[in-house]
């Protein structure tokens, strides 16, 4: 049974199999030559392959050992041997789970140490964290499994796989934004200043931020004094806030740091920040690999018993 | 590779239980009902034909049988075992499905490592054999086979797994006639040998004439007969009569009225006497397979229950259950 799994999805892992040895090859290049400047656009694109290789390739295989033999009735022929459905998707899809989490696993090392070679901001930070350590291979799985249970639902492979791709980033989106921040406790820090907000606030400027700038903010602004968080039920208020509170300021061109810490200290607020400091790295992302490998394995329970009831 | 079941016990009388046995066998779908009420046994060890127009029910039933469909209600074994679809492991149940579907990409000989890889017994010898003999080439990708050939390729990965039960949906239909007779005569051979039962369903009764053994005829979701080759043969007569006269004795199936004549087909024990020398000249007539089949497909219904005054009930579906569907002594429209 092993052999024909593999028999079944050879060419996807082979084409997957390419994607990983093309993006290594670049991630080796531009890591090594230390002018990722000049390769602006080869980072973006070895940043984008990253996040989706995972994703695009658990969703195909998955579809493909579900959705493809519903659609193309060669289930009738598989569900007519000498073993049970449960067996047959068991044995259909292990020795792929096992293939794409050795190869994403593979990648996501060499990726773990690219990001800090590129200085992309350093592995806590969202886009570094997306891409390197262990979360890929959750992710893959994740992937992999939403696509059987939408096969296992949908008969067309193509419309299961649009399914899962949106459930896919839709359960991404939601753990990224609402839950890795809760993995471990966050930590505060009070600003003596506010950090000027050209583009977002600019640690670099403030002074005792080294710890921050390592961080991952996950949030930020005004709070009362005396507090590290907002009163609860209340919001983080944010630097517009104060253009409502002290009139003086008309125009957002008048905006000062000096202006900011005067209204602020009037309204007895001050600038705190919450983040997960890059020792947390680890937990966050074991935790948040826990969760989408605990999903895959639901997924695929509910596959299982969706596929036992489902009649041609 | 361990031996299959023991030979010897094709048409053993009086046997075990029936292979395929199902009483009041339902399948609705949302579009309109495939299987209502159908009842009927197949015996063991017989080469079964399962015959009706398109959307008798014919392929909704074998699919139950082989475990791929979950009927509505009712109730089906196979070799004396309830089918669950989906539950159970067909293992001694072999099944090709009407449209024969295989892994494209995959060649021949993959196919068959990978039904191999599937099964506890499977019998590699016969099916190289078997597939040498019938000019399928082992190498070739199944995308590129005819579709006569990819048919030889399903019946021989049924036939390799040693199924004790063989649900053929339509195996010899889009195959050309050299290909049908040479399919067909290596199932015969294989099977022979081994007692295995056939359950094959067709719409082309001439395929079937010289090899079943068993006749089952389903009409809109029921049984309309299902008995041995043998008794259809002897007990249907085709009675030629007069338009105006009286129906002849027996079970009429259907009646054709003509400009002078009516012709009636008749089922009983002793065929009617024929007096085609006298005044009022009935003749009687030995129907062919196809005109009994055709008789039992455009006869009128009765529904469930609507026996005839004798109570002899036409063609014995599932041994004693009332719920028989017969055609009665009306005309046709």
């Amino acid at each position: 049974m092993t052999w024909v799994s593999w028999r079944l999805h050879r060419t996807q892992l082979l084409i997957a199999g390419a994607f990983a040895v093309a993006v290594v090859g670049t991630m080796s290049a531009t890591g090594t030559s230390g002018a990722w400047v000049q390769e602006d656009g080869l980072r973006a694109q070895v940043i984008v392959t990253l996040y989706a290789l995972p994703v695009v390739a658990g969703i195909i295989m998955g579809t493909t050992v579900t959705a493809r033999e519903r659609e193309r009735l060669t289930n009738r022929l598989a569900w007519t041997q000498g073993i049970s459905r449960t067996r047959w998707l068991v044995s259909s899809l292990w020795p792929v789970a096992l293939a794409g989490a050795v190869g994403v696993g593979a990648v996501s090392a060499v990726a773990t140490w690219w990001v800090d070679a590129v200085h992309l901001g350093t592995r806590i930070q969202p886009t570094s964290f997306d891409i390197s350590g262990v979360v890929p291979v959750a992710y893959f799985l994740g992937a992999l499994a939403l696509g059987v249970l939408a096969g296992s639902v949908l008969r067309n492979e193509g419309l299961a796989g649009a399914v899962a791709v949106v459930a896919t980033v839709a359960s991404r989106v939601v753990v990224g934004s609402d839950v890795r921040a809760h993995l471990a406790p966050v930590r505060h820090q009070a600003l003596a200043t506010a950090p000027p907000f050209d583009l977002g606030p600019i640690w670099s400027a403030v002074p005792g931020t080294a710890t921050l700038q390592d961080s991952w903010v996950v949030a930020q602004g005004f709070v009362p004094v005396g507090r590290t968080s907002p009163v609860p039920g209340h919001p983080w208020l944010q630097v517009n806030v104060l253009y409502d509170r002290c009139p003086s300021v008309t125009q957002a061109a008048q905006v000062s740091r000096d202006w900011v810490r005067e209204c602020a200290g009037s309204l007895h607020l001050h600038y705190v920040a919450a983040y997960q400091p890059l020792g947390h790295y680890w937990v966050l992302q074991l935790g948040e690999a826990g969760i989408f490998v605990a999903g895959a394995a639901l997924a695929v329970g509910l596959a299982v018993l969706l596929l036992r009831r489902s009649s041609e | 590779m361990t031996a299959g079941p023991l030979p010897g016990t094709r048409g053993a009388p009086g046997s075990d239980a029936p292979a395929v046995k199902c009483r009041a066998l339902a399948k609705h779908y949302l579009r309109g009902d495939a299987l209502v009420d159908c009842s009927f046994d197949v015996p063991a060890g017989c080469l079964a034909a399962l015959v009706g127009p398109n959307g008798a029910g014919k392929s909704t039933f074998l699919r139950i049988a082989a475990g791929l469909t979950r009927p509505t209600s009712g109730y089906i074994e196979a070799l004396g075992e309830p089918v669950l679809s989906g539950r159970t492991v067909p293992v001694r149940v072999g099944y090709v499905d009407q449209l024969r579907p295989l892994y494209r990409r995959l060649r021949v000989d993959e196919h068959l490592r990978m039904v191999a890889a599937m099964n506890q017994q499977w019998d590699q010898a016969m099916a190289v054999r078997l597939l040498r003999q019938l000019e399928v080439p082992l190498r070739a990708r199944v995308g590129r086979l005819s579709v006569g050939q990819q048919a030889k390729v399903a019946v021989t990965l049924c036939l390799a797994t040693r199924p004790e039960l063989m649900l053929l949906d339509e195996p010899l239909a889009s195959l050309d006639p050299v290909s049908r007779s040479m399919l067909m005569r290596a199932l015969l051979a294989e099977v022979a040998e081994t007692g295995t039962t056939v359950v094959l369903s067709s719409h082309i009764v001439s395929d079937l004439d010289p090899v079943c053994d068993h006749l089952v005829i389903l009409r809109d979701g029921r049984a309309a007969l299902s008995e041995p080759m043998d008794d259809v043969r002897s007990r249907h007569h085709l009675v030629v009569t007069d338009r105006g006269s009286e129906p002849p004795p027996g079970d009429v199936v259907a009646v054709e009225r003509g400009a002078r004549q009516a012709r009636w087909m008749v089922r009983s024990d002793e065929p009617p006497a024929d007096t085609s020398g006298g005044a009022a000249g009935v003749e009687v007539l030995r129907p062919s397979l196809e005109e009994i089949v055709v008789a039992y497909l455009t006869g009128r219904h009765t529904g469930s229950g609507g026996t005839d005054g004798d109570g002899e009930g036409a063609g014995r579906a599932g041994a004693g259950d009332p719920d028989l569907v017969i055609a009665d002594k009306g005309e046709r429209a």
